[in-house]
């Protein structure tokens, strides 16, 4: 296990050097590059843009400041705000709780409703509860996020008045932190338990065929064990992937849905500091995102080796 | 089940799109300072907004472009992904390792904090716009390519081009492509949708298509402000995103069967 999880780890590291690549340069395409933000001050003149360019390094060859920047950026530097002049790791610091609760809560809500009803459609196939769950799950995948988080702003906090509309409570909030919490983890949850219904209907309905399962029910397993004790783990296996690869996904619903319910998490940050052309804060956000990202793989990768001994097999004699 | 109801709703909102602004009575930037912020009713059934413009012929026009956003970008990344899939299926080798590895590193990035990122920086034309969603979506075409490709590589009829002399060029693009085409319109006809709402999440932010060419994102742009006074502004531009989106992935389920 400890030869294929450090394999799994060096399999991490091009994947995240990768996407540091792919945000610097994203950066320092841009026409006026990281110091756009000045070019359009009347107080600021071309010497005092040329004085910031050589304190930055910004007039170093490229390839230099793109290995001082991840060097630093490795380190915990993630340089300044051009806006509050403030470290961006505190600022990206600060509002990550935020984006990861919704981004916990809009997963498992997902994870429990597509299990829930992933499984009683694989049960009965061709039954009126199966066609009402793929129906819903089509519909489910093709409501766009942000649209979604319009209308049931409309329905639940402007007309029924149940919910607020938008904003989040502190730690001190109490059972209103909840209730700011319901319209937000609602859309962003939707479209994850809606496609991964498909998969847990597919993979369950194949694995409920398979003789082992069959062998359980010939021992006369009643149907609650045959499922919850057999199919299920073995159909959740291939699972495994498929969320971790949705993990990538969850966070640009996560900007979205932010951006709809104001919630002060990463995503919101992202879009001011767009707005503001703060560029450090640009890329702090991108290097967090993606090391999120490449972490949950990672994570996924472990998880699945340790569920399943064929995969670290596999690994093994492939290197 | 209705076999053919994706087919029958996606040629309806393209009829519809074309047909409305077409024989609409209003221009969809006629400003009418007499009618501002009406209701829906039936010389105006989706309202009016703050500048009296009709709604109906702004949505409309707007899906037009978005259906021309989806369908382009949708081709654009589905040609990248056949012909990067078709090398590596075909050679195989270092190709192909690079290729997955590529593929690995596009299914990893933060795709919509990026895209939103780069359209606040370079301020992009709705059809530099377009590339750059296609350029993060040919990941599935590609993997659906260099799977076919595998598979059918190694087959008698392949063997029998190459032995009358067919150049690699022609082997791939005359006898492999071709039966890859089944799985691969399924995959171009769900980006489709994708490209539609990577677009107009852009747009909605502010970012994508810019007024006053109205897109059914830059139409929701405004509208969450107004959402208490004047509701229609929110729903209309929204239902047809979700009609596109919902008519193409029923539609690539039933290319699929």
């Amino acid at each position: 296990m400890g030869a294929y999880i450090l394999s799994r780890l060096l399999r991490a590291v091009p994947l995240f050097l990768g996407l540091s690549l792919i945000v610097f340069a994203l950066i320092h395409a841009a026409p006026g590059g990281p110091l756009t933000v000045y070019l359009s001050n009347p107080n600021v003149t071309p010497e005092d843009i040329a004085r910031l360019e050589r304190n930055l390094g910004l007039d170093r060859p490229l390839p230099v400041q793109y290995v001082s920047w991840l060097t630093a950026f490795v380190k915990g530097d993630w340089g300044y705000s051009y806006v509050d002049g403030r470290p961006v790791l505190e600022r990206i610091l600060e509002r990550a709780p935020a984006t990861l609760e919704l981004m916990a809560s809009a997963f498992v809500l997902a994870l429990f409703v597509a299990l829930l009803l992933g499984s009683l459609a694989a049960l009965r196939p061709g039954s009126l509860v199966d066609r009402l769950v793929s129906s819903a799950s089509i519909v489910g995948i093709s409501i766009p996020t942000f649209w979604l988080g319009l209308i049931l702003q409309l329905v639940f906090a402007v007309e029924l008045r149940w919910l607020p509309t938008a904003g989040r409570m502190g730690p001190v909030g109490g059972g209103d932190r909840i209730a700011y919490l319901v319209l937000p983890v609602l859309t962003l949850g939707l479209f994850y338990a809606a496609s991964w219904i498909r998969y847990i209907r597919a993979s369950l309905s194949e694995t409920l065929g398979k003789n082992f399962v069959r062998a359980g029910r010939a021992r006369g397993l009643p149907e609650s064990g045959v499922l919850i004790g057999h199919a299920l783990p073995s159909a959740l296996f291939p699972l495994i992937t498929v969320l971790a690869l949705d993990f990538a996904l969850l966070f640009s619903g996560a900007v979205v849905t932010e951006t709809v319910f104001a919630w002060p998490g990463m995503g919101t940050l992202l879009v001011d500091s767009v707005y503001r052309r703060d560029y450090s804060v640009l890329m702090g956000i991108l290097m967090a995102g993606s090391a999120l990202i490449v972490i949950s793989n990672l994570l996924a990768d472990i998880a699945y080796g340790a569920a399943d001994p064929r995969v670290r097999l596999v690994e093994g004699r492939t290197r | 089940m209705t076999k053919r109801f994706g087919a029958l709703a996606f040629a309806l909102v393209v009829a519809l799109a074309i047909v409305v602004p077409w024989l609409s009575p209003y221009d969809h930037d006629a400003i009418d300072l007499s009618s501002i912020k009406d209701p829906p009713r039936a010389t105006h059934w989706m309202g009016t907004d703050e500048l009296g413009r009709d709604v109906a012929t702004r949505v409309l026009t707007g899906t037009r472009l978005s259906l021309v956003i989806g369908l382009f970008g949708a081709l654009v990344a589905t040609s990248i992904g056949a012909g990067l899939g078709a090398l590596a299926g075909y050679y195989g080798g270092l190709v192909d390792a690079m290729l997955m590895r590529a593929v690995d590193l596009q299914l990893s990035v933060p795709l919509l904090p990026i895209l939103i990122v780069a359209s606040a920086l370079m301020r992009p034309s709705v059809a530099l716009l377009v590339m750059m969603v296609a350029a993060f979506a040919w990941m599935e075409p590609a993997r659906i390519t260099r799977g076919e490709l595998l598979r059918l590589k190694e087959q008698e009829f392949i063997e029998a081009a190459r032995a009358i002399g067919a150049s690699d060029a022609r082997v791939i693009m005359k006898y492999l492509l071709p039966n890859a085409l089944g799985p691969l319109s399924v995959a171009a006809t769900i980006l489709v949708g994708r490209v539609i709402v990577m677009e107009s999440v852009l747009s909605f932010l502010g970012l994508g298509v810019q007024p006053p060419e109205p897109s059914l994102g830059n139409l929701l742009y405004g509208a969450q402000a107004s959402l208490a006074t004047e509701p229609w502004l929110a729903i209309f531009p929204g239902m047809f995103i979700f009609w596109i989106v919902l008519a193409v992935n029923l539609l690539g389920d039933e290319l699929r069967q």
